[in-house]
């Protein structure tokens, strides 16, 4: 009796450990064919090589492979070519490049194994790498002398209690993208500068039978992303004011920001597909690129999914008019930024591949084709989609987006009530959700 | 004499013990290191406010735990997670021993359609998510139009009403194969010269369904309702390729959630606690249905 009583205990035991078991996450990376040198040998280093062993292969004359992870699927291809380049001037220097669609989750699940891939890119202005850079997971170039040749705004925000530990390469702005040929079509020769010509161009469109702003609002990801990076343009300061609704001094249905949110929220889904809820980020990039929308917003990093979808797409990135009429300043990021990790194999080649980015012409090479605004000095920014991102960055007409300062977690607690919105337009529900995921998430930071 | 076969088959016995316990060593060893010792491990991060990423954590005692019914978050997420697994059970044994008769039947092209019902579980589970996903946005509306049916006029997944259903249908339609294969071994154990008694006594299809069939698939549905209950209550693949838990939080299961906060907002010991806590739920739902299964072996 007391075996079968035992017997119970220990298969629900079991049970339950095997929940807890599966929680660990996937550490799941695609490996593109590699950037090889044509000089490198076919001898294949071992996987788990020590740093010393490495300088000495390549010391020695021997090849030295070093992983590049990039978080960004889009910059796969130019990053292969720019990888090959390099193993070209240094032989015996191979450039493995992986990628993933998962960056954070992967970075985390390799830290925690002491597995960082040697390079990668990293979001120098955001909390998560800055507490990785603080710990030591990556090494420090604060005394590199090819960091002058960056912007001082990039190297402004990349800074991490004073020193650095990435390279930032471009900065990526948000705005509003306009397929032109879409508004050509329809009468419409310029984008628009406010709130109310914005809205006067979607009627135009609507009253056409085309539909006008693209809102992919089954994506909760692309919803949070919008609510961030749009609640900051509202007010660039969104971290006080949620502040004040954490500590008590204000509701959520009495902010300013997220009224406007809403208010904005509802007049653009006047415009939208009537599956707006039912559509992801790339069935709306696709729809956009192929001439079925007029506006969808989205940062500089989407020209490259428009031009692979459809090479001949015509379209221009405009700033967000501010919905109350107020000036508008752009949202800017610290787009791609390389670092080394400090497990890096061979660190002397990971620095130099550092200061290899940093030269004019890979800086340039990059810049055209990943189309954010770059922050190299002498590289000629001539992607005339993004001309108002350019001058907007020229005349500093720009700020960090929110998510450097919002407690970490803050836009995946809210994206939920947003979504929720977006679909029934229940403003009581959203105040409610706002409110609690305010409260929840500056508490917990 | 006696004394004498006593201390014989004692030492045989000690002998038989240890080529026991010699072969039991390495899975247990094996199953220590790799199960045990991550449970042990991630109970001691519970107590601490680590975030997944910093090498240096406070130990906070049982603050995550306390902080589990902070929100209703979690709540949320059980309840859904419980609705989803109980119908997920009923539903892969009434289909699941459906489909298995009807392809236990001598029906024409029998090995065919058994192997086409076969195919959906070679595919990956989130693979056959995010097919699904397209379908439902390309296809779905087109036929919803078509047939004038205003529910499914525009993807089912934006739907908060209809978008468990969705990914319960596409649960079932891969998820239905392994079970619906242990039902026809079941069915095809069962001695047809019973049947034919059965027969020749004039009992009707549902007696020899309910006095014949069924106790001898008892085991089989025991085991079914085994991996569903645990698929179920660990559903997360499907969600995460198909809804991502939305539309808002409409399908956000415990996995999910614990996803959410362990992978996206950092709160790496919390999400650990989340899954303790969820660990007892399944043992204490696992140690009723241990019970209850053993009890009706005892009759």
């Amino acid at each position: 009796m007391k075996f079968k009583k035992l017997s119970v205990v220990m298969a629900a035991l079991l049970a339950a450990s095997s929940l807890l078991a599966a929680c660990g996450g996937k550490n799941e990376t695609q490996s593109t064919p590699e950037a090889e040198s044509t000089e490198a040998t076919e001898q294949e280093p071992a996987e788990a090589e020590s740093e010393d062993a490495g300088q000495e292969d390549a010391a020695s004359g021997g090849e030295v492979t070093l992983e590049l992870l990039l978080t960004k699927s889009e910059i796969v291809s130019i990053m292969e070519e720019i990888a090959a380049k390099f193993c070209e001037e240094n032989p015996g220097v191979k450039i493995d490049v992986t990628s993933t669609g998962d960056g954070a989750t992967v970075v985390r699940t390799r830290a925690a194994s002491n597995e960082l891939p040697d390079i990668m890119n990293t979001y120098p202005a955001e909390d998560f790498y800055k507490d990785m850079f603080r710990d030591g997971y990556f090494e420090d170039i604060t005394d590199a002398e090819y960091l002058s040749k960056v912007n001082s705004t990039a190297m402004e925000m990349s800074n991490c209690d004073g020193n650095y530990y990435a390279v930032p390469m471009s900065l990526s702005t948000y705005g509003i993208y306009a397929n032109m040929d879409v508004l050509g079509a329809n009468g419409i020769t310029e984008t628009p500068s406010t709130w109310e010509e914005l809205i006067a161009d979607c009627e135009t469109l609507k009253a056409n039978g085309v539909t006008a702003f693209l809102l992919p609002n089954k994506d909760v990801g692309n919803v949070a992303q919008r609510f961030e990076r749009t609640a900051g343009i509202i007010n660039n300061d969104t971290y006080s004011e949620f502040k004040k609704i954490a500590d008590g001094e204000m509701e959520a249905k009495d902010s300013p920001t997220l009224q406007t949110w809403c208010d904005y929220n509802e007049d653009l889904l006047n415009y939208t597909a009537d599956d707006h809820m039912g559509m992801d980020y790339d069935i709306a990039a696709a729809e956009f690129s192929n001439g079925n929308g007029g506006f969808m917003l989205s940062g500089t990093w989407m020209l490259a999914t428009v031009q692979k979808n459809n090479p001949d797409a015509n379209v221009e990135l405009f700033a967000f008019p501010h919905p109350r009429g107020e000036t508008t300043k752009v949202p800017v990021n610290i787009d791609t930024s390389f670092s080394i990790s400090s497990t890096c194999k061979d660190k002397e080649i990971g620095l130099k591949f550092l200061e290899f980015m940093t030269r004019e012409d890979i800086a340039q090479m990059y810049c055209d084709a990943d189309g954010n605004v770059s922050t190299i000095e002498g590289v000629e920014y001539s992607i005339p989609q993004h001309a108002n991102m350019k001058t907007a960055v020229d005349e500093g007409n720009i700020f960090l987006t929110a998510v450097n300062f919002w407690p970490t977690g803050l836009r995946e607690e809210i994206r939920d009530g947003c979504q929720m919105f977006l679909g029934d337009l229940d403003r009581d529900a959203f105040f409610e959700s706002s409110q609690e995921a305010i409260e929840t998430i500056y508490a917990d930071n | 004499m006696g004394e004498k076969k006593k201390s014989g088959r004692s030492k045989r016995d000690r002998g038989r013990n240890g080529a026991f316990l010699l072969f039991t060593a390495p899975g247990f060893f094996l199953y220590s290191f790799f199960f045990i010792m991550p449970v042990i491990m991630g109970i001691y991060y519970s107590t601490t406010d680590w975030d997944g990423i910093t090498k240096s954590y406070n130990f906070i005692g049982f603050d995550n735990y306390l902080k589990i019914f902070r929100t209703g978050q979690f709540t949320d997420a059980l309840f859904f997670t419980i609705k989803y697994t109980v119908l997920l059970v009923v539903f892969t044994i009434v289909f699941g021993l459906g489909i298995a008769m009807l392809l236990n039947r001598k029906i024409k092209g029998r090995t065919f359609f058994r192997g086409i019902y076969f195919i959906p579980a070679v595919l990956s589970s989130l693979t056959v998510g995010l097919i699904f996903n397209k379908i439902c946005y390309y296809i779905i509306p087109v036929i919803g139009k078509f047939l004038h049916i205003q529910a499914i006029s525009q993807n089912p997944l934006a739907d908060k009403n209809l978008a468990m259903w969705v990914i319960l249908f596409v649960n079932l339609w891969q998820g239905l194969c392994i079970p619906t294969l242990l039902f026809l071994a079941g069915l095809q154990s069962v001695p047809t010269d019973l049947y034919d008694g059965a027969a020749l006594d004039g009992a009707s299809a549902w007696d020899i369904f309910r006095y014949i069939t069924v106790p001898f698939i008892l085991p089989v549905v025991s085991v079914v309702f085994v991996l569903t209950l645990k698929g179920g209550l660990m559903v997360f693949d499907y969600i995460k390729a198909m809804t991502e838990g939305g539309p808002g939080n409409t399908t956000r299961s415990v996995a999910m959630l614990i996803y959410k906060h362990g992978f996206t907002q950092n709160k790496y010991a919390f999400a650990i606690a989340e899954a303790i806590f969820m660990g007892l739920v399944v043992a204490a739902i696992s140690a009723v249905q241990i019970y209850f299964t053993d009890k009706k072996k005892a009759v």
